[in-house]
């Protein structure tokens, strides 16, 4: 795959706020720096990763939407940031447990 | 060598509480494929660094010079770069010297940098 010859990404990442959002988890450096073809599950599972949660518990947004699994950086920055400074504005938001 | 493997196969995530330093995707020679690399202006200006005290001390990070025609060129060729922030930078000014200096984006700089580097296989 040779991933390290990719361009690059460049990301901010803010929590999306929510009243029903108690956890306390937020990431502390928000600035991320990908791959173009690394996909949102890549970067959900590093989240989580970071935040200390367990897979499946972060979903990304991007202007409220949950962005597909499969989508790659490349995808999104054309279709939703094309001609925009960088970093790419993402959201994260933390999935209730009891659901 | 299978650390390498490992590393080829992962894809490499930066994270930083800054806002990241631009890196571009430059091919600096017709013998070596594209790979990313930093204005060295920019990590001397973040690190308060001179580049003689940079180099006496960080001998391993590899230096590169590209023409500055050469080096808008390829930035103009990027989907996902704004060009005319991607310009930005003093050391592309009109009037500046007529190359630029680039160091080469790796981990071990990254650190340095103050970021944060995890990796996430492709496959999981």
């Amino acid at each position: 795959h040779y991933f390290r010859y990719d361009e690059h990404v460049s990301l901010c990442l803010e929590k999306q706020s929510s009243s029903k959002d108690k956890s306390k988890a937020v990431l502390q450096h928000k600035y991320v720096r990908c791959s173009v073809r690394a996909q949102i599950r890549h970067l959900r599972r590093v989240l989580c990763h970071r935040l200390g949660l367990p897979p499946q518990h972060v979903q990304i947004l991007f202007n409220n939407e949950p962005l597909p699994d499969h989508m790659t950086m490349k995808q999104l920055w054309l279709s939703r940031w094309f001609g925009k400074p960088a970093p790419l504005l993402l959201h994260y938001s933390i999935k209730d447990k009891r659901r | 060598q299978e650390e390498e493997e490992q590393e080829a196969d992962n894809f490499m995530f930066e994270f930083s509480d800054k806002p990241l330093l631009p890196s571009y995707n430059l091919q600096v020679s017709v013998s070596r494929a594209p790979c990313n690399w930093f204005l060295f202006s920019d990590v001397l200006k973040r690190l308060k660094l001179s580049s003689r005290i940079f180099q006496a001390r960080f001998p391993h990070f590899e230096i590169a010079t590209l023409p500055k025609a050469e080096f808008q060129r390829q930035v103009s060729l990027s989907q996902v770069l704004a060009q005319d922030e991607a310009l930005e930078s003093p050391e592309l000014a009109p009037g500046a010297a007529e190359t630029v200096e680039l160091v080469h984006y790796e981990p071990e700089l990254l650190q340095l940098l103050g970021s944060a580097v995890e990796y996430e296989a492709w496959s999981s």
